[in-house]
């Protein structure tokens, strides 16, 4: 094989050494399987033929395994202080409350939010990962399982957990999706049918039973009605897909359904 | 090929045909440890299981080793790119064949398997790892941009979602990736990733 192979093209970049663009996503993409097949051949192709780009691997592999031990360790809250790292959450929503016009609009839409703050909660793939994400232990974990319902009533009904606790919702998506990896929204169903954004994550992949594990805190659960909607991620026909959920309020003898 | 290309790794001398030496698996597998510690581990973390990362890398090496008699491999620097693509392409199709579970994202158990023991070589690379990650996130001064790397890497977020979320553009996103990933780059070489990885001219 010779060495003639071009890198993979992509957004041109500083950093590209042979005056060709180089996409500087593209290892972090290869390691995380986020490639489309196309990509992957022609990364590989790359990889086989320059030196460069296998040590360039190897620094992204670097650093995710460097990160998950960190992350596992809480050294990574230390580098991560989490006042900064949501703000900009808070800014990516502020557009869209903004659109919908006047102060008292906005306003409402900010008391819509659940939680203190207005901004979306994060739906994580582990509990480890939520805890980092929240800088805080959960006293417990409620588990819920979502799946289609036939009856046409809710998908899933829950009572509100305690507010210290975490939730977990096994997601079981529709028969025939065959998506890798979904983006997770969850949104609150006012009595008048609108849609306000509480918690977002992703992407995730469904595990070997087909199952989506997703964690969420439940801060994000107060006594309602609620969307969550799955977002296929990458090539495939897969639909975004919606489930019907309600919480009901808690009581002492109230369990999860 | 012409002339002799001795192999630093090789254990013993072997018949040159054409000019191209015989190279040692053992001594493949063992610069592949030393060299590309984050790759190996990663396998690991992926398949969630030690004794299968070591099958795949090892049947990823015998088919690499093919490749180089056949003379399919012309450069032997080349040798380790070959090895990791065949490897991830064999756990590819393992997980297809098995449903193994696709997200990417380790557990507790699984990093805790990483940093803390089964092998303690491999616990050993993982802390050495992770300082080194550390102490290059330190060096970025700007929290924004030790976030930008943690949603990249860690949570596999993809970047249209992470330049929504902290408004940026996509022009900033990659050079903050370039510049990280210059950064890193220098920190293993001063720490140990030699430049030339497997081989040593030696003249007979």
């Amino acid at each position: 094989m010779s060495g003639g192979e071009k890198p993979p093209a992509g957004d041109r970049s500083e950093g590209a050494t042979t005056g060709e663009s180089v996409d500087a996503t593209l290892a972090g993409r290869y390691l995380a399987d986020q490639l489309t097949p196309e990509e992957r051949e022609r990364y590989e192709r790359w990889l086989c033929t320059n030196p460069d780009a296998v040590r360039e691997l190897e620094a992204a592999a670097r650093l995710k395994v460097g990160l998950q031990v960190l992350q596992e360790r809480g050294e990574l809250r230390e580098l991560l202080p989490l006042a900064r790292a949501s703000a900009p959450r808070a800014r990516a929503w502020m557009p869209a409350l903004a659109l919908a016009a006047s102060l008292a609009v906005l306003t409402i839409g900010v008391l819509l939010w659940r939680g203190a703050s207005p901004r979306a909660l994060p739906i994580a793939s582990s509990l480890a990962s939520l805890q980092a994400n929240v800088g805080h232990a959960f006293s417990a974990t409620a588990s819920l399982t979502v799946m289609r319902m036939r009856s046409g009533g809710d998908d899933a009904t829950l009572s509100a957990p305690a507010k210290a606790a975490a939730v977990e919702l096994r997601v079981l998506p529709d028969a025939g999706a065959d998506a890798a990896r979904y983006t997770v929204r969850l949104q609150s169903l006012s009595v008048d049918d609108k849609l306000k954004p509480v918690a977002l994550g992703g992407p995730v992949a469904p595990g070997a039973d087909g199952y989506l594990d997703l964690f969420l805190p439940a801060a994000a659960l107060a006594p309602g009605r609620y969307v969550l909607e799955l977002t296929p991620v990458g090539a495939g026909s897969a639909e975004l897909q919606r489930f019907s959920l309600r919480v009901n309020p808690a009581s002492p003898r109230d369990s999860v359904q | 090929m012409q002339g002799w290309v001795a192999i630093g790794v090789v254990g013993k001398m072997d018949a040159i045909s054409g000019g191209r030496k015989e190279l040692d698996q053992r001594e493949l597998e063992k610069r592949i440890a030393a060299d590309y510690p984050g790759l190996r581990l990663l396998l690991i973390q992926r398949t969630r299981n030690e004794a299968l990362a070591v099958d795949l890398l090892q049947d990823a090496v015998c088919v690499t080793l093919e490749k180089w008699r056949a003379g399919q491999i012309e450069n032997p620097e080349l040798v380790c790119g070959f090895v990791f693509q065949v490897a991830m392409n064999l756990w590819r199709n393992h997980r297809r064949s098995h449903g193994e579970r696709g997200d990417l994202r380790a557990s507790e158990a699984e990093v805790e398997q990483l940093a803390g023991a089964a092998n303690p070589a491999d616990a050993a690379a993982a802390n050495a790892i992770a300082a080194q990650v550390k102490r290059f996130l330190k060096e970025l001064g700007n929290v924004r941009d030790r976030l930008i790397l943690k949603r990249f890497y860690l949570d596999e977020a993809e970047k249209p979602a992470i330049c929504a979320e902290l408004g940026l553009g996509a022009d900033q996103f990659d050079r903050v990736l370039h510049r990280a990933r210059a950064r890193l780059r220098e920190l293993m070489q001063s720490t140990g990733i030699r430049k030339t990885d497997l081989f040593s001219l030696v003249f007979a």
